[in-house]
């Protein structure tokens, strides 16, 4: 399969699943993506050029002046925006940008990644569900076990180390497992 | 003959099973019969008639409220107080296990009285 032999970078930019945006040193928006349509409902060629002054509110673009000074200050820590689409709808944004440095080190721009923070929220609430399971459940069973120790019911029938301190530590080296592979998730998904 | 209160347990989690079984019978002197499955647990109800339900939502063949529901229409089923110990439920499961006759849901971890304390109440109120 041949790949285009010119614009290669602009083809990356439009099909990129998160709209992205490329602001310069006024904030002044010079491309945005097809996915702003998806997203605010705005067709990418009617922000080309024009100032995010002309079409955030005071309070919002208030937000974004606070969020280009820690940018410049090398924080590049994502920051959640609320916004308001074309036809006045709530959309709640994570926005994850970076400055363009000159040679010089002067940001001459700013790469915008932006996706809806509610699918974000869901896929981390579908996280947070299995990890609760998974940690319940042996959790669970550290608390009988030593429960039932301090209470001195009799440990028969545990067929695994045939003692109830036994089956806590077990489970607690099950919790040490979970939150492991947890942790190297979250640090993969952070690269 | 023995003639301890049942209650059918389904949970696939073996620490647990044993953990809840050692539970029930020392602390409530009740007799637990378990299953790791819900296909396990409608094998066991043709041989007994608990006195109680005590489920896990995540089973590995149907899910607690299925089995639950495949029990109901056996024989004498009908009308067995049921309860979920569960690790994960949110407000919208609690009201559709609620809707379908649940009468408590505890959460995991639980405390081996609390559970053995829970079951009482039930099976008194019953």
């Amino acid at each position: 399969m041949k790949l285009p032999r010119r614009g290669l970078a602009r083809r990356v930019g439009e099909r990129s699943p998160a709209l992205l945006v490329y602001l310069d040193a006024d904030l002044r928006v010079r491309f945005a993506n097809r996915h702003l349509r998806n997203l605010l409902g705005h067709h990418p060629h009617e922000v080309r050029g024009r100032a995010l002054a002309e079409l955030l509110d005071p309070a919002t673009l208030k937000y974004v002046l606070a969020h280009r000074a820690e940018l410049e200050r090398g924080n590049l820590a994502p920051r959640d925006y609320v916004l308001r689409d074309k036809q006045g709808g709530t959309k709640y944004v994570q926005v994850r940008a970076a400055p363009d440095r000159d040679a010089r080190g002067r940001a001459i721009g700013f790469i915008a990644c932006t996706v809806d923070r509610r699918r974000l929220d869901r896929a981390r609430r579908r996280v947070l569900e299995v990890v609760n399971h998974d940690l319940r459940t042996p959790l669970a069973s550290v608390i009988a076990a030593l429960e039932l120790l301090r209470d001195g019911a009799k440990p028969h029938g545990i067929d695994t180390t045939s003692s109830f301190a036994g089956v806590a530590l077990q489970n607690a080296q099950r919790l040490e497992q979970v939150l492991e592979q947890w942790l190297e998730a979250e640090r993969l998904d952070l690269g | 003959m023995d003639t301890r209160p049942i209650i059918l347990h389904v949970e696939d989690d073996r620490s647990l099973q044993n953990l809840v079984r050692i539970a029930l019978e020392q602390l409530g002197g009740y007799r637990v019969l378990t299953a790791g499955s819900g296909a396990r647990a409608l094998e066991l109800a043709a041989g007994a008639t608990p006195r109680l339900l005590l489920l896990d939502l995540d089973l590995p063949d149907m899910s607690g409220l299925q089995t639950l529901r495949s029990l109901r229409p056996l024989p004498g089923f009908a009308q067995i107080p049921a309860v979920f110990l569960t690790a994960a439920c949110g407000p919208q499961v609690e009201a559709e296990l609620r809707a379908a006759g649940v009468v408590e849901v505890l959460r995991k971890p639980f405390r081996p009285r609390e559970l053995v304390q829970a079951i009482r109440r039930i099976l008194e109120g019953a």
